[in-house]
């Protein structure tokens, strides 16, 4: 048996990705970037609120973002698993076992400013989505419901989707 | 005689509670396993080595967008992810496992998990694994939960695994088995290990589905299952079965004399189900509830004073409530709150071989009922730390037990009743601290109190380090304990104690790729405080110990294809309380599972092996180890709405026995410590969503 271990052990194939990076890590990078490339409506609460819902990979993977600095307030990540606090955040990351309920999630949002953002290919009708094209991870931009929750993504976040859905 | 009449007047379930053995000398096996512990270290250090942690170093804030999307991503595991946080080595079966693989009970489920295996009497199915599984254990040592709802009955702590198990398979999400102790999250009884049970929703059936099963020794079962996504949000799942077997015909050596049918149980063996359950979900709210109620009859004689081929039957009813609210109080804050009721009833019927008494006919009717409820809080106020802390009560409200005793002409000629009640109040705090990318330490504890013993406090200490993206080690030592249960107070008296157990384990696990995976587990359980016999007390004593330690190896991978295959090897060593090897603990555990999809991926087979060890009957005779192997066919995608699947078990016919619990020899003088298990046996079932 101890053989068949030392075996096992050198078989390993030890790649280290320099330039790759874990899916969720990949993620909730993304997500950090959505925000920052996104004017929100002036506001004068202290904290800028980036929550998951019931996406606990991506959720564990944004905590390194938590205590950074974001348009003059504080990064505080919450990793939510009910609609009962989703107003007071403005970033929404909507996981699929949440899919089925997001027309509840958007109708309790209504026109609060929250940019709700997804991984889960059915729910294009997010301001932001996140896609995977061969191994690098693309996003749309779905301008109505941004506007809708009056919020102005960058010309840059515009110019590097890979599909931008204009209003109607 | 003294004795026979003690099974006859006080046994609960017909086994004998301790075991009394024979002694003979200690093995040599622990000093092979001393070696065996140095393995996974050695694994351990080999893979830190090599790894340098990717992306963790750098402040991923500082990358633009741009350099963002020029990296690649490396997907996450595909194989499927444990959901508790346990840092113990968790075993998962799926409901694509459980259909390829035409498992119908938990007990199949458990039977294809890495180092486990179960134990049939022909009255219930027992579990087994890591050191514990002694005949006399009904499964009662682990947990068995349903959505987090503890379904053992609050009489003998039995977990139900088989057909008296709550729960028809196909509304099974998942299966995940945490080995080991469990006391810091569930307090009593979570002492060697948790099974969890994740139910589907509605809108996994989004139909209404009729289902009818025929299968081998004049098997029938029917299935109603309706299921339903609301477009508000709500989710409904119902579901009922009934189940009916015939049975066999079956021979018994020990009970090979004139007197005694030649050995030969005729027309007892049949048995029958009801199930039914529901579960609803709307917003933050899931109710849940389940009934069950199983009638076997009784093929061996599981008591020494009863009459072989006589009509003996046992009837377990369970039913249960689960309704949990869970909700985000804030940000920071999440609350899940529970309240649970449960209810358990035992009857059962036997006659006596000796009635000069006037006593022909025994009966017993045992009765459970509980309520609880737990608040939960998961706090995430501290970037680097989770804290979750709550509370539990608990109320055994009813434990009662109920003797009779009846004529030839079915007059009660005696009868006697016992009553006993527990109220138990708990409190849970655990923190999982991040220390950085690649430590984070997961410390627990909690506190039970019961109104009948001294109170309790179950730690648990984990570190988990996380060299690499792909590698993952977790240490950890933990304490658990066990509450004497209703029968145990009944039977040992004022004697009656909480048993414990230490254990320790590290875990290894490493994706080769997203589709490979390797888990390997070496752990050691220490038991004490347990029930012994003292001759100088004439009494039992809570002074035993026992110990048992293992190491198990799995390797899982999948394929694009969709081709699944799975093996582990599991070496287990385990003596008990007089220091001997423990009676029907296999040292070796294997199993094969491969499933593909083929015939144009319309047809998946599902193919398994497994095979268990030498192990040593309760007359401490050695019966050789067994390999069996499982064949099952099932349709892909629906035709028409129609699906079916096809099972051969015990695919070549080994004849094979398993341990009983039946430690006295019959008159004929020969011993039943072995019972012999079915040939081939067959399972169809075909399914129409209307």
């Amino acid at each position: 048996m101890r053989k068949f271990f030392l075996l096992l052990a050198s078989c390993l194939s030890l790649a280290v990705y320099a330039d790759s990076m874990p899916e969720y890590d990949m993620k909730a990078t993304f997500t950090y970037n959505f925000a920052a490339y996104t004017e929100w409506p002036e506001s004068s609460r202290g904290n800028f609120n980036v929550c998951t819902l019931n996406e606990e990979d991506v959720g564990q993977a944004l905590r390194k973002f938590e205590g950074k600095s974001l348009h003059g307030r504080r990064l505080v990540i919450a990793r939510l698993s009910s609609l009962g606090a989703i107003n007071q955040c403005q970033v929404l990351f909507i996981g699929e076992r949440e899919s089925s309920n997001l027309p509840r999630i958007l109708s309790q949002l209504g026109d609060a400013p929250v940019m709700t953002v997804s991984d889960v290919p059915a729910l294009s009708s997010v301001c932001m989505l996140l896609s995977l094209e061969g191994t690098r991870l693309v996003f749309d931009v779905n301008l109505e419901p941004c506007r809708q929750a009056k919020l102005k993504p960058s010309s840059t976040l515009l110019r590097l989707a890979r599909s931008v859905k204009k209003l109607p | 005689m003294m004795r026979i009449y003690f099974y006859k007047a006080r046994s609960g379930r017909d086994l004998p509670v301790a075991q009394e053995l024979p002694l003979r000398q200690k093995n040599e096996m622990s000093a092979r396993l001393k070696t065996l512990w140095t393995l996974p270290f050695a694994l351990a250090l080999m893979f830190a080595g090599s790894f340098t942690p990717a992306a963790s170093s750098e402040d991923l804030a500082d990358l633009s967008l741009e350099q963002l999307m020029q990296r690649e991503v490396v997907w996450a595991s595909k194989i499927a992810q444990q959901i508790s946080d346990s840092p113990s080595a968790v075993a998962i079966v799926t409901a694509a496992d459980i259909r390829a693989y035409g498992y119908r009970t938990i007990a199949d489920v458990i039977n294809s998990m890495r180092g486990l295996y179960t134990t049939y009497d022909r009255r219930y199915q027992y579990m087994g694994g890591r050191g514990f599984g002694a005949p006399e254990d009904y499964a009662g040592r682990i947990m068995l939960l349903i959505d987090g709802y503890a379904t053992q009955d609050n009489l003998f702590n039995q977990a139900y695994i088989d057909d008296s198990g709550l729960l028809d398979l196909e509304v099974v999400e998942r299966v995940e088995y945490v080995p080991g102790t469990g006391s810091v999250t569930y307090g009593n009884n979570a002492l060697l290990g948790t099974i969890n049970i994740v139910t589907k929703h509605g809108r996994d059936f989004n139909a209404t589905q009729l289902s009818g099963e025929v299968f081998s020794h004049g098997g029938k079962k029917q299935r109603i299952t309706f299921g339903k996504h609301f477009d508000n949000g709500a989710d409904l799942l119902l579901s009922a079965s009934a189940l009916d077997i015939n049975g066999q015909n079956l021979y018994f050596p020990a009970y090979d004399t004139p007197a005694t049918n030649n050995g030969r149980a005729e027309n007892i063996d049949d048995e029958r189900n009801k199930r039914f359950f529901g579960k609803f979900s709307y917003e933050g709210w899931i109710i849940e509830g389940g009934y069950v109620d199983r009638k076997k009859m009784v093929p061996t004689n599981p008591n020494p004073s009863t009459a072989f081929n006589t009509p003996f039957s046992i009837e377990d009813r369970n039913a249960f409530l689960n309704a949990r609210y869970e909700t985000d109080l804030s940000l920071k804050l999440r609350s899940a709150s529970r309240f649970y009721y449960g209810d358990y009833a035992y009857d059962s019927t036997r006659e006596y071989a000796d009635f000069s008494d006037g006593e022909k006919f025994g009966r017993r009717q045992f009765e459970g009922g509980w309520w609880g409820v737990d608040q939960k809080f998961v706090g995430n106020w501290f970037t680097n730390h989770s804290i979750v802390l709550g509370f539990e009560y608990r109320n055994d409200f009813r434990q009662d037990f109920h003797w009779s005793y009846l004529s030839p002409a079915r007059a009660t000629v005696r009868e006697s009743e016992e009553s006993y009640s527990r109220r138990t109040s708990s409190f849970y705090l655990t923190d999982e601290f991040r220390i950085n990318d690649q430590w984070s330490l997961n410390i627990g504890a909690r506190y039970d109190n019961a109104s009948d013993l001294a109170s309790n406090w179950s730690p648990r200490l984990a570190a988990i380090y996380r060299p690499s993206l792909t590698t993952t080690l977790k240490a950890s030592y933990s304490e658990a304990f066990r509450m004497p249960h209703a029968y145990e107070r009944s039977y040992y008296g004022t004697a009656a104690a909480p048993e414990f157990v230490e254990s320790v384990e590290l875990v290894l696990q490493h994706d080769f790729s997203p589709r490979m995976r390797l888990t390997s587990s070496i752990y050691r359980y220490d038991r004490s405080r347990q029930m012994v016999f003292s001759d100088s007390l004439d009494d039992y004593v809570a002074a035993g110990s026992s110990h048992a330690d293992g190491l198990e190896v799995e390797l899982e991978r999948s394929w694009e294809s969709g081709i699944r295959t799975r093996g582990s090897l599991a070496y287990q060593h385990s003596q008990d309380i007089d220091g001997l090897d423990a009676v029907n603990s296999p040292n070796m555990l294997g199993k094969f599972n491969l499933t593909f999809p083929m015939l144009a991926d319309t047809v998946r087979t599902g193919f398994e092996a497994q095979y268990i060890g030498s192990r040593l009957t309760l007359e401490r005779r050695k019966i050789s180890g067994t390999a069996l192997a499982n064949l099952t066919f099932s349709s892909e995608r629906k035709w028409h709405g129609l699906s079916a699947s096809f099972s051969i078990r015990n695919l070549f016919d080994n004849e094979y026995e398993a341990v009983s619990p039946f430690d006295w020899r019959p008159d004929s003088g020969y011993a039943q410590d072995t019972l012999r298990m079915d040939g081939r046996t067959f399972w169809l079932q075909l399914n129409y969503d209307l």
